[in-house]
């Protein structure tokens, strides 16, 4: 990982610029317990807290870590509540990424995001019918079925 | 910029997260 991802200069200025970078050792006998470190690379956000939002596991090409570090973030803030700041990252994902494997995620967890601050089903609804339009072969899809039957 | 200005202690990145009101980015690094 840290020959390949971390040398990028995309993600070096991503990851600078959107977060504080901590690297601890995997056999930390401290830190790797109390995350449940069982595999590398594991790579973790965490809000100020220290409370886990998102991890991965397994390489990540410098091509799919910055939307894989969106979708977190926007994990993150959604976690918090704040349901602005989720959805302008998942946007970010549907507007630099859109073919990345990510975006149907990031498709479903926008619609859930509107749709908790508005109480609208038609967020549900348009969840399904933009994974059906764009990512018809996503188990997002299968996910957002039961969206579908809000239909009138 | 040529490098990641990682740091090595969680308490010190959890603290500078509190800070600059941002996210930690933890990774477990294995040398191997």
């Amino acid at each position: 990982m840290n020959a390949v991802a971390f040398s990028d200069s995309a993600v070096i200025y991503f990851i600078t610029d959107n977060f504080v970078p901590v690297r601890v050792m995997a056999d930390d006998p401290i830190l790797a317990k109390q995350f449940n470190i069982k595999w590398t690379p594991s790579l973790l956000i965490l809000n100020a807290k220290g409370i886990e939002n998102y991890r991965t596991l397994g390489f990540y090409p410098p091509q799919d870590l910055i939307p894989s570090l969106l979708l977190g973030m926007g994990k993150a803030y959604f976690n918090r509540g704040d349901r602005p700041a989720a959805i302008n990252y998942f946007n970010r994902i549907l507007a630099a990424y859109h073919d990345n494997s990510l975006a149907p995620e990031a498709v479903y967890m926008k619609g859930v995001s509107n749709y908790i601050q508005t109480h609208d089903v038609g967020h549900l609804i348009d969840i399904y019918d933009q994974l059906e339009k764009e990512y018809p072969d996503s188990p997002w899809l299968t996910r957002a079925e039961p969206y579908s039957l809000l239909k009138k | 910029m040529s490098k990641i200005a990682w740091i090595t202690s969680l308490n010190e990145g959890l603290k500078k997260a509190e800070v600059e009101n941002k996210l930690v980015f933890l990774d477990f690094f294995n040398p191997n």
